[in-house]
């Protein structure tokens, strides 16, 4: 095992130029810093200096991060010709190799393997690490900070801050998990009386609307927000029995069916769009009668809960897997009127008609005289496109057609509802779970002294938590905590309570990898656990840790793939995927609607279509190529159509993502075709070449280039098309310390500018016109110029061809891979030697069958990853 | 240097590089700088921003005219008896990229995550007063409006009995507080212990990091301290009845709003804080308008695609809006400070947002209402309305007077480096 510090420093001075090393094994230095005072201090020193590297210290301090940094960038320059500038002195060839040579053997030895800092849980790590401690359904609270990302991830140990925000937020989430297994005495609440008119209740979107005063219900999409209303002024403040009482009427039933009301309850605190078939049923009534009837119902409510109203049965439904559903519908409603049809067909779409402006309008043209009534037949294609396009957007749709059915019903109307409370406390779901959680926690007493009870149970606890075994004097230490506590006069459970209170904002519980040098088993352990499952080590990998075997590699690498079998591993496909291509930034993006409707369930698809893909390579060690020029992918019903212009997805449910063959050396596929990469890479108004070829090299070949100098204003594209950002980036070809950077940015970038916002294919760029009514209508714009040529002279026509020249060099990619999940895996930028490491491997790998699953089990058997 | 001052080399990829560990020691801690230079007793004492997530209509919100004698306009109607009491602002934003995403940039300057202007002043004149500063939200909110000088975003404060509860606990609650304050002391003891022995085990950076959680635990303490010390205090009697339920529901955020007003005001008087800011939410809300149910949620009419309809019922949302800023106004010409005076007039309220046109997700020109703090009102203030001035006139100017009017010497914020003294101050 090399040392990590070498506390080498190395001398540069213009008189007496000579370099240090105490490497016996390296070649002498005057050389490489004679060729520097030759070639570079010229431009590169001083204030002044050039890029801000300056390379004319009397000292090289090895052990500042910085410092080597700026070494690599001048070993990368020098290497691929790039420095000195064709107008600056030149070395020749042998020069420029012994300089290379000697510069990596330098920065071999002194940037060394390992060196995460001290890293502190992430949020999804601490999230799953609660769960696994306790049992307990604990999700982050909404009052957490969020993380800050540093080299593409979010759990890199540098960046992962202790703030004192975050530490109270720690504090107070410690109470509240220790509040679930050893809560505090419930306070008294008295029954009350609640009585809740049409105003008293919730409407969200188009899910219900007063009417005749009361609260009419019309859909049953399976999303509250879009179907059901609530008290908005109640929440039960207690688990206890109440007595919930509703006048409800039907309002033009069909005869031969009743309308199923449904009475369920939800927590004031979910999301509004929550699944109502997930929130707990508590009644159904049928209702038939058109004039108000009561129903009565006496159940539990747990504390923080109100019921919801919902017509289980409504005709109407924007769910996307209802499609079928929809389209009988509309057929029948245009069947029975004509002229609702040829209104249908005269509407002005588009995202305006949303809500009960487009049934108005509507309206008005059914009673316009000259409505165009030829194309109004079930038949006519006019009427199937329509049909088409209405149940392709029902969200949408539905929101406009739900005022209909507010004046036509069918709906169910809620006069007005009492609820009486708590009539007596029940113990809720909530207090068994504690009873059960508890006695796991503290185990059975069998009469042992409350010392031996207690230490016994904080060992178990303590080793859990701190993810190695806790020895006497730690168990000790909060054993003397609890007793003092109970020494002032406090309960049993509340010395527990304290105990777990601080164990959770312990140094020992949020930080790991405490130990410098090569991990010891439990480090590894829980280095490889939370790699691949976000979470702590399982009792498997803790037994094998304890047992001492993980030193073997193959032990190690027995428990890495049965971890990436675990559903813990779900986790690690989520997490890496989203950071690395970015699609967790998909939530952020709104496409603009000029560009067509966009759904909830199409981002879902696009995420999932990464995230599978990536799982599919690695569970099928499939070859490295195949993360971009794939004969697979994943995707819906849905997108294929719309985006991916593939006709044959079958798949009963549009939204539903499943696997597609593709033809290998076409547009779509893989990283560079996947319309979420596509997506999160422009901003969902206008595509930046400049932005995706950055991407392209910091994810895809891994020679991330340096940040744009200050006072470079961001291109912004002429959105009325008058000027390409082809025309406008031109300008920088000009400028030579532009031309240095974007020479290798822009080509990547054009190549896929054949991808519009979302991801779909265009040869031209839209124009949006204006039309009358101060709509936005696309027509076709300057054509698409995907043509450019890399620097070392590759010529590419579009994005096929890109593809093929990443496939030509795999192993740029398959080491950039590489990088970045040893990065997300140790949580540290990789120092120079590791990537080296990388690079071995990657070879190595290419030698054996190059595919991804080996690649990934190898990573786990390297150095880097064995260190701390 | 205040740490918006750095360049944009430094914040350009966020977070990330500007964590490094050379990059800290060229941030100076804003709160740890005793050199607040500048007035002892500053004009403006105390700091309130509300951030719209959906803008204003830009063509309801600026008047036509610039200068004193501008013609109302209908989103401006509901504060006409303010009107020499505050400024609308024109052509200002941070030059930074469209979409929601960027909406949190609102209070950073060109990027989200620098520190936010309300941190920044917190961080100077936090520590007088019981809670540093106060997050706010009225609905439930889709993006982060306050970042500390570590990029951490804060979390708001949705529910009014939350708000209540910390500003004017109960007593049963404030025995339960005072009892985990109390016990939470020997659980902090502890765990320093444990630190203090990892501190001996650990070299370098990790004892830099180390001292990270030291120096979070001391100000967790310090707080705390401060807490119980307070918890002694009588609790300050107010005259306020908040409703028995927390107005979460979609439909009734604009009484959530109503209510964040009246607990902002009170937070004030009774100098519990000295900055709040509060994030006005848009998503499906259906709201009821004077009897009347809008046709459509608040999201999808700010999509109003120039819907002359759409707009108006968007206007009529965002009139409600202005209306309850005129009555939280109302509030602080009536409340008094301890010299007797106004509480607007020592009050800056900054009332934007960093989304310029919600229908085409554009964030220029976003729509910025300043009123109180001393500052000279009255006009409408259309800075380089064609976006020509080089470098460009920029929200973040407006930011360096406000800083400024507070006693806090600044010459730029984020990507500004301008002011806006010649029209306020």
């Amino acid at each position: 095992m090399r040392s990590i510090f070498l506390s080498c420093f190395l001398l540069l001075t213009p008189i007496a130029t000579r370099l240090l090393a105490e490497e016996p094994d390296l070649e002498t230095n005057a050389e490489l810093a004679s060729f520097v005072s030759r070639y570079c201090v010229d431009c590169h020193a001083g204030s002044a200096a050039e890029a801000e590297v300056r390379l004319d210290g009397s000292t090289i301090d090895w052990s500042r991060g910085d410092v080597v940094a700026s070494w690599e960038r001048v070993l990368q320059v020098v290497d691929d010709g790039t420095m000195p500038p064709e107008d600056a002195g030149q070395p020749d060839d042998e020069s420029r190799r012994r300089f290379v040579r000697q510069l990596d053997q330098n920065l071999t030895v002194h940037s060394g393997t390992g060196g995460t800092v001290l890293r502190r849980l992430s949020r999804r790590e601490y999230e799953r690490t609660i769960r696994s401690l306790f049992g307990v359904d604990y999700t982050i609270p909404d009052d957490f900070p969020p993380d800050n990302a540093e080299s593409g991830f979010d759990n890199i140990g540098e960046s992962l801050i202790l703030s004192p925000p975050l530490f109270e937020a720690y504090s107070r989430s410690a109470a509240t998990v220790a509040d679930e297994l050893f809560p505090p005495p419930a306070k008294p609440v008295t029954s009350e009386t609640r009585t809740i008119g049409p105003d008293g209740m919730a409407i969200s979107y188009s899910s219900s609307s007063v009417r005749d005063g009361a609260m009419r219900l019309v859909a049953k999409t399976n999303s509250m927000m879009r179907s059901c209303s609530w008290p908005t002024r109640f929440e039960a403040r207690a688990s206890g029995v109440y007595t919930i009482r509703a006048d409800l009427s039907a309002f033009r039933a069909p005869v031969d069916e009743p309308l199923r009301f449904e009475l369920r309850a939800r927590r004031v605190d979910s999301k509004d769009g929550e699944s109502v078939k997930q929130q707990r049923l508590l009644a159904e009534w049928d209702v038939t009668s058109s004039a108000p009837s009561t129903f009565e119902v006496t159940t539990e409510l747990y504390a923080g809960e109100t019921p919801i109203f919902y017509f289980a049965n409504a005709p109407l439904t924007s769910d996307g897997k209802a499609k079928g559903e929809m389209a009988k519908l509309l057929r029948r409603k245009f069947a029975d009127d004509p002229r609702l049809l040829a209104a249908w067909q005269a509407l002005e779409h588009g995202p305006g008609i949303r809500g009960g402006v487009g049934w108005e309008r509507v309206k008005r043209l059914m009673a316009d005289d000259e409505l165009d009534l030829r194309d109004a037949t079930l038949e006519s294609d006019a009427t199937k496109k329509l049909v088409k396009r209405m149940t392709g957007n029902p969200v949408l749709y539905v929101e406009t057609i739900s005022y209909q059915h507010f004046e036509e019903g069918p709906a169910i109307d809620v006069h007005e509802v009492t609820i009486t409370g708590p009539l007596k406390r029940v113990e809720d779901a909530g207090d068994r779970k504690r009873r059960t959680l508890r006695k796991r926690f503290l185990g059975d007493r069998d009469g042992r002294t409350d010392e031996a009870f207690t230490k016994a149970a904080l060992e178990r606890f303590l080793t859990a938590a701190f993810r190695r075994p806790a020895d006497a004097e730690t168990v000790d230490g909060y054993w003397r905590l609890v007793a003092a506590h109970l020494d002032e006069g406090h309960r049993f459970e509340d010395g527990i309570h304290l105990a777990i209170r601080t164990a959770l904002v312990s140094p020992r519980f949020l930080y790991r990898g405490l130990r410098p040098g090569e991990l010891d088993a439990f480090d590894l352990a829980s280095r490889l656990s939370y790699f691949l499952t976000n979470g702590p080590p399982d009792e498997k990998l803790f037994a094998a840790a304890t047992r001492g075997e993980l030193s073997d590699r193959d032990v190690l690498e027995r428990h890495a793939r049965r971890l990436l079998r675990s559903d813990g591993a779900g986790e690690f496909f989520r997490d890496f995927t989203g950071q690395w291509l970015d699609t967790r930034d998909l939530e952020e993006i709104m496409p603009d609607p000029r560009l067509g409707p966009f759904t909830t369930a199409d981002r879902e698809a696009f995420v999932a279509e990464c995230e599978r893909f990536f799982a599919t390579m690695l569970e099928e060690n499939r070859p490295m190529a195949d993360f971009i020029d794939p004969d697979f992918t994943f995707t819906s019903g849905a997108i294929a159509t719309k985006v991916y212009g593939l006709d044959e997805v079958e798949s009963k449910n549009a939204n539903r993502v499943v696997r597609v063959p593709l033809p290998r050396g076409g547009r779509y596929g893989g990283i560079l075709g996947q319309a979420g990469v596509m997506m999160a890479t422009a901003n969902g108004v206008d595509t930046q070449p400049v932005l995706r070829g950055v991407w392209v090299l910091e994810n895809v070949l891994g020679d991330p280039p340096p940040p744009p100098p200050d006072a470079v204003p961001a291109i912004t594209p002429d959105t009325r098309g008058t000027k390409t950002v082809r025309d406008l980036l031109a300008a920088h070809a000009s400028e030579a310390s532009c031309a240095r950077c974007h020479r290798k940015i822009d080509p990547l970038g054009f190549a896929l500018e054949n991808f519009d916002p979302i991801g779909r294919w265009r040869d031209h760029y839209p124009r949006f016109e204006t039309d009358a009514n101060g709509r936005a209508v696309p027509r076709e714009g300057p054509p698409v110029d995907a043509t450019g040529r890399l620097p070392d002279g590759t010529e590419l026509k579009d994005v096929v061809d890109l593809k093929r020249y990443v496939v030509e060099h795999i192993d740029r990619f398959s080491a950039c891979l590489g990088e970045k999940l040893l990065t997300y895996a140790t949580g540290r930028s990789l120092r120079y030697a590791e990537r080296k490491e990388v690079r071995q491997i990657v070879e190595a790998n290419h030698e054996a069958d190059n595919r991804f699953g080996d690649l990934v089990i190898r990573l786990i058997r390297s150095d880097a990853f064995g260190t701390k | 240097m205040l740490s918006p001052a750095l360049p944009r080399r430094h914040s350009l990829k966020a977070a990330g590089v500007t964590l490094a560990l050379p990059m800290l020691e060229s941030v100076p801690n804003p709160a740890a700088a005793a050199d607040v230079a500048g007035d002892a007793d500053p004009k403006a004492k105390r700091l309130v921003c509300v951030g719209a997530y959906l803008g204003l209509h830009q063509p309801s919100f600026f008047p036509e005219q610039e200068g004193r004698d501008y013609e109302v306009t209908p989103l401006l109607e509901p504060l006409a008896r303010h009107r020499d009491d505050f400024s609308v602002l024109s052509g200002l934003d941070h030059r930074a990229k469209n979409g929601h995403g960027n909406w949190a940039n609102f209070l950073c300057g060109q990027n989200v995550g620098e520190i936010s202007l309300d941190q920044l002043v917190a961080n100077r004149i936090g520590e007088a007063t019981r809670f540093a500063s106060l997050q706010l939200s009225a609905g439930k909110y889709s993006r982060n409006m306050s970042y500390t000088a570590d990029g951490v975003a804060l979390p708001m404060i949705q529910r009014p009995s939350v708000v209540y509860g910390k500003l004017f606990a109960t007593p049963e609650d404030r025995k339960r507080s005072e009892y985990l304050l109390r016990s939470g002391q020997s659980s902090l003891d502890k765990v320093t212990e444990e630190a203090r022995r990892l501190q001996r085990e650990v070299s370098g950076r990790d004892r830099q990091k180390l001292d990270e959680y030291f120096g979070s635990v001391r100000a967790v303490e310090n707080r705390m301290r401060k807490h119980l010390e307070g918890i002694e205090d009588p609790i300050p009697r107010v005259d306020y009845e908040l409703p028995d339920y927390d107005p979460v529901a979609p439909t009734l955020m604009l009484e959530c709003e109503s209510i964040m007003y009246d607990l902002m005001a009170l937070a004030l008087e009774t100098d519990q804080t000295r900055i709040v800011t509060m994030f006005l939410a848009g998503l499906g809300q259906v709201f009821t308008i004077d009897g009347e149910t809008l046709q459509a949620g608040y999201h999808a009419l700010s999509h109003h695609g120039n819907d002359p309809e759409k707009i108006r019922d968007l206007v009529r949302v965002e009139r409600e809006h202005m209306t309850r800023l005129a009555t939280f106004l109302d509030q602080l010409k009536a409340k008094t400070d301890a010299d007797g005076r106004p509480l607007l007039d020592s009050t800056i309220v900054l009332w934007g947002t960093g989304m310029g046109d919600a229908s085409r997700h554009s964030n220029r020109n976003v729509p910025t209402f300043v009123a109180g703090g001393g500052l000279r009102h009255g006009r409408h203030v259309a800075i380089d309305p064609d976006g020509k001035a080089t470098p460009p006139r920029l929200l973040g100017d407006l930011y360096v007077t406000l800083l400024r009017q507070m006693g806090i010497e600044a010459d730029r914020f984020s990507n500004a480096t301008h002011d806006m003294d010649e029209v306020l101050a």
